[in-house]
């Protein structure tokens, strides 16, 4: 190696440009570092900047999330979901649709004439299934149920209406069809990168007004006095 | 008196001198310029070293609030389903029936004195309806109740008389009543004047 530098050194050519080596080589190894070193990690280190400040803004997001989460009283929730699956219940649940019904006509002294179900509804807000009835009454009876209607614990809603005079009695007969909705649970809930959407306070208490309505549904044998017969007729 | 000054070293010395000062400057200058662009490649390096370590640290984090929410999901479950049937409770609550508001704005339409016979309202909004009455004042008063925008509050739009029958002192009126459940007052559009 020594011997190499000596015979570079004696060489004519070397001993002309000798002077301009070190610089020469300088900017070489500067080139080559700015080229292999310097500009790719320059550009790295926007990038990673960039995927800190999405961490840092994902690391606030969850801890929002979490400590909401963490304030969740699962049972009152729970208990709002039951709420409201009285109001718009997952399936057609006719009996319950029913049975409100009929609790609304003894209320309004209206005679029921007629009663049908089709499958599908005629709202296109919402699943629902249709309820025609003929109803017989006075008018004002016919305004009260329309009203009593609106304040039943589930959701229906008048489709068609059509009122006809009996005369001189003073009665009416009054054909209603009633869309009664349900909605079926979600099938699947929201992704862990998704915000979590609570309730209002003010969503909470329209819940508790429709919800504590003093309905009966099927199977609530408070009010019943008659017979109630043997537990296992079976038996 | 000056000093006389008499160089006997051979020109090439000369030279050979002035080269070496030219050599040991450029060779200065290089070593400093290679110094200092090592220097800010060596610190290029540290600092992406400290950003890899934080967003190690961070993605740590991450995973550690990730597990957290996870074992929450019940929570989350129960948030969510609430919220989505209140939601689409509010939604179908909001939507009024139509039929409806027609029957009660004809109820608060027909005076005292008149009865109403008939009501039906078909797809298109239109109502159909028979009112009977014997008294010919309260007849006038149930068209000017229908003509008169504050009582029919704009959600009346038309109204055609089908019929007037009087039969044993009864006077009993047919009636196609237009109904908009938008009416100008809400959508903002002119009321145009009714006529029968």
């Amino acid at each position: 190696m020594k011997k190499y530098i000596e015979q570079l050194r004696a060489n004519p050519l070397y001993k002309k440009y000798e002077l301009f080596v070190p610089p020469i080589l300088c900017v070489l190894i500067v080139i080559a570092l700015f080229m292999a070193v310097v500009v790719p990690n320059v550009l790295q280190y926007f990038e990673t900047s960039k995927k800190i400040t999405e961490a840092q803004d994902k690391v606030t997001f969850f801890k929002e999330k979490e400590s909401l989460l963490k304030s969740v009283n699962k049972d009152e929730f729970t208990e709002g979901i039951n709420r409201s699956l009285v109001i718009l219940p997952t399936d057609k649940e006719a009996p319950t649709a029913i049975a409100q019904l009929y609790y609304i006509f003894g209320l309004t002294n209206m005679t029921v004439e007629n009663i049908s179900f089709s499958d599908a509804g005629g709202a296109a807000d919402g699943k629902s299934f249709k309820i025609a009835i003929e109803l017989k009454g006075s008018l004002s009876s016919l305004t009260n149920f329309i009203l009593q209607l609106k304040q039943a614990p589930r959701i229906m809603r008048i489709n068609t209406l059509e009122v006809n005079g009996a005369g001189n009695t003073g009665e009416i007969l009054s054909s209603i069809t009633i869309d009664a909705f349900y909605e079926p649970l979600p099938a699947s809930i929201s992704s862990i990168d998704q915000p979590v959407n609570q309730p209002t306070k003010k969503e909470l208490e329209a819940l508790d007004n429709l919800a504590t309505s003093v309905f009966p549904s099927i199977g609530d044998e408070k009010d019943y006095s008659g017979p109630k017969g043997k537990p296992n007729p079976f038996e | 008196m000056e000093k006389i000054n008499i160089n006997l070293l051979p020109e090439e010395f000369l030279i050979e001198k002035k080269l070496g000062i030219k050599r040991s400057l450029y060779l200065r200058i290089s070593i400093i310029v290679f110094v200092a662009v090592l220097i800010i490649t060596s610190s290029i390096l540290l600092l992406r070293l400290t950003q890899s370590q934080s967003l190690q640290a961070l993605e740590g984090d991450l995973d550690g609030k990730r597990n957290s929410i996870t074992s929450m999901k019940e929570n989350e479950s129960a948030v969510f389903v609430l919220k989505n049937r209140l939601d689409k409770i509010a939604q179908i609550s909001a939507k009024e029936s139509v039929p409806v508001q027609g029957y009660n704005l004809l109820s608060s339409i027909v005076p005292p004195g008149a009865s109403m016979l008939a009501f039906s309202m078909t797809k298109e909004n239109l109502i159909n309806a028979t009112v009977e009455t014997s008294d010919t004042s309260v007849l006038d008063q149930l068209f000017d109740n229908l003509l008169d925008p504050k009582t029919s509050k704009g959600f009346i739009t038309a109204v055609k008389l089908e019929n007037i029958k009087l039969t044993g002192g009864q006077i009993t009126v047919e009636m196609a009543i237009g109904y908009n459940n938008k009416p100008a007052a809400q959508t903002g559009a002119a009321a145009a004047p009714l006529k029968i």
